[in-house]
């Protein structure tokens, strides 16, 4: 077989193998917030306040080590439920690093350098901040797309065309409106609800960690190595380098850190860059912001910590010079 | 027609449950993953196949047209990948992915004792002050790799892939191995090299070296493989390293 043909599918392969397990349990705990989560609980479980909503947000990243590719599943199931911004955004953007999980593999990376971690959780956790602190008073509703794959006990194509709340599913009915109404998934016990949700939802999901994959897997075999190694004595170009590699590459949340502490011919700062954005903004995530999120809100979840990394990274380089 | 949509969906996750299976169960996995994640694979796999079969017999209405195009294509994608990748004779290395972890963890050569261990972790060792263990005799294995420039210099390059948790992440990384004849070998020969770390007042110059499909080539520029012995050995079962340990027995 052609090298870069192997080379492709292998990186294809690796990354899809190496996302599905989280990508699945995303996809099941989305299925399970939508049958399980009514909306009223949740309005009775989140703090009216903007500040304590975003400590929420950063909170749930801590207590629930999810993969980036898991979590936008999740949240845009959150969202939908009217779970406010701030504190769907903020979680969605720190989940993927700011859990002890990640925190430790990047401490052993970097050899006990507790700056490095301190650093990377800091940048992460102001970037999600300053988003959702920025998407607080839009109607969650508005920052999803209106899909064209809507699940089969979605209201809006229910037998009845009532768009009224969800209800937890009956054993032998499906989904029961208040209205007394029930969807398509009428008959179907609660497990089979469940795991056809999860199924869709896997799909939806997985279509956008393929597509990803693919350019990932061609930037693989076209993109060249010494191009990188050019920019490593500025800080201004080896900040930029590493995070334009961060963002092509789509490295793990959890191995990253041991990637980038390899590039030990590059500034700390370099690195510290490119752990921080690569779970916040990659190929295979950039797929998935563009299919679930409105146009504008999907560039702002790009180019925001694309900016703030970069700036930060930038100071923290002068100030540590 | 639907209908039709929704079971095909179902029949696509079967087959990429399988797959990942066949992976685990048959396959030489590490192509692909750190061989430590194969029971979060094969979870997986299990997962995928039995949502695919409530798919086919619950069939969902509102399957979609792109998903199936994609997945379709991933599936094309996995079978070249895999091609001659799948044997039963993987089944027997089994789920514990220390199929690379050998026992004896020191070799005798010419009356001289070795300490097996692989270059990253060689690597962590002269990174760390513990410069007494550098002292050491060390046994490490790996391919070569030649260039003017390091021919000219009297060296050549040992490298090895490393691989954190995918092959995605996969950085090649080695050590310059000081030898006065480096056209003993060839450009991508296994070798052993039986040796000292020396470590080097000043950084070596790049000697620009790539590897095809890697993020990254490192070679470490502040050290030195002193050989006593340069052996030439067949490819190991699994030439990556993805086992790193700071202490005896080194996972070699």
């Amino acid at each position: 077989m052609d090298q870069n043909l192997k080379v492709f599918c292998s990186t294809v392969i690796a990354i899809f193998l190496e996302a599905s397990p989280f990508l699945f349990l995303g996809s099941l705990l989305s299925a399970l917030v939508e049958l399980y989560l009514p909306e009223d609980k949740i309005a009775r479980l989140l703090p009216k306040g903007k500040l304590l909503g975003l400590g929420y947000g950063l909170f749930a990243g801590m207590l629930i080590p999810t993969c980036e590719c898991g979590v936008v599943s999740i949240v845009k199931r959150f969202l939908k439920k009217g779970v406010p911004p701030h504190v769907a955004i903020t979680y969605m953007l720190s989940a993927p690093v700011i859990n002890p999980l990640v925190l430790a593999a990047t401490y052993i990376a970097f050899q006990g350098n507790i700056w490095m971690v301190l650093g990377r959780a800091s940048l992460v956790a102001g970037c999600a901040a300053c988003l959702g602190w920025a998407m607080s008073g839009i109607n969650p509703a508005l920052l999803l797309r209106q899909s064209d794959n809507e699940s089969l006990f979605d209201h809006a194509r229910s037998a009845c065309g009532h768009a009224d709340k969800h209800n937890a599913p009956h054993p032998r009915l499906g989904t029961v409106r208040d209205c007394g109404c029930y969807s398509e998934g009428r008959g179907q016990s609660a497990l089979t609800q469940v795991l056809l949700r999860t199924a869709s939802e896997f799909l939806d999901m997985g279509k956008y960690l393929i597509l990803g994959g693919i350019v990932v897997g061609s930037l693989r075999i076209s993109l060249p190595q010494e191009l990188l190694l050019v920019f490593r004595e500025n800080v201004f170009l080896s900040v930029g380098a590493m995070m334009l590699l961060a963002i092509l590459v789509s490295v793990c949340s959890e191995a990253d850190a041991f990637v980038a502490a390899a590039f030990s011919t590059f500034p700390a700062v370099a690195r510290l860059s490119f752990v921080a954005i690569g779970p916040m903004v990659d190929l295979k995530l950039a797929f998935m912001y563009g299919a679930f999120f409105r146009k504008r809100i999907a560039l702002a979840l790009v180019a925001v910590p694309i900016a703030i990394v970069y700036f930060s990274s930038i100071l923290l380089g002068m100030l540590i010079r | 027609m639907k209908r039709i949509g929704g079971i095909i969906e179902g029949l696509i996750l079967q087959a990429v449950g399988a797959y990942a299976g066949a992976l685990v169960f048959f396959g030489d996995y590490w192509r692909f993953l750190n061989p430590k994640f194969k029971w979060l694979t094969g979870a997986t796999a299990a997962m995928l196949l039995i949502i695919g079969t409530v798919s086919i017999f619950k069939p969902n209405r509102r399957s979609s047209l792109s998903r199936i195009i994609i997945f379709l294509l991933f599936l094309r994608v996995f079978t070249v990948g895999v091609t001659g990748s799948i044997s039963f004779a993987n089944f027997l290395s089994g789920f514990s992915g220390k199929e690379q972890i050998e026992e004896k963890s020191r070799l005798m050569l010419n009356g001289l004792e070795y300490i097996k261990i692989n270059l990253v972790e060689l690597s962590l060792l002269c990174g760390t002050p513990e410069s007494e263990k550098t002292a050491n005799r060390y046994v490490v294995r790996g391919i070569v790799r030649r260039n003017q420039e390091l021919d000219s210099l009297g060296q050549f390059a040992l490298m090895r892939i490393s691989v954190f948790c995918c092959l995605a992440d996969a950085v090649a990384m080695g050590f310059r191995v000081q030898y006065d004849r480096p056209d003993e070998f060839a450009d991508g020969q296994w070798v052993e090299v039986y040796g000292t770390v020396k470590r080097l007042p000043q950084k070596l110059p790049d000697p620009h070296l790539y590897t095809r499909g890697m993020l990254l080539t490192i070679l470490f520029d502040f050290h030195l493989l002193v050989p006593d012995k340069v052996l030439l050995i067949r490819e190991p079962g699994i030439p990556f390293m993805f086992d790193f340990r700071k202490e005896e027995p080194y996972a070699y």
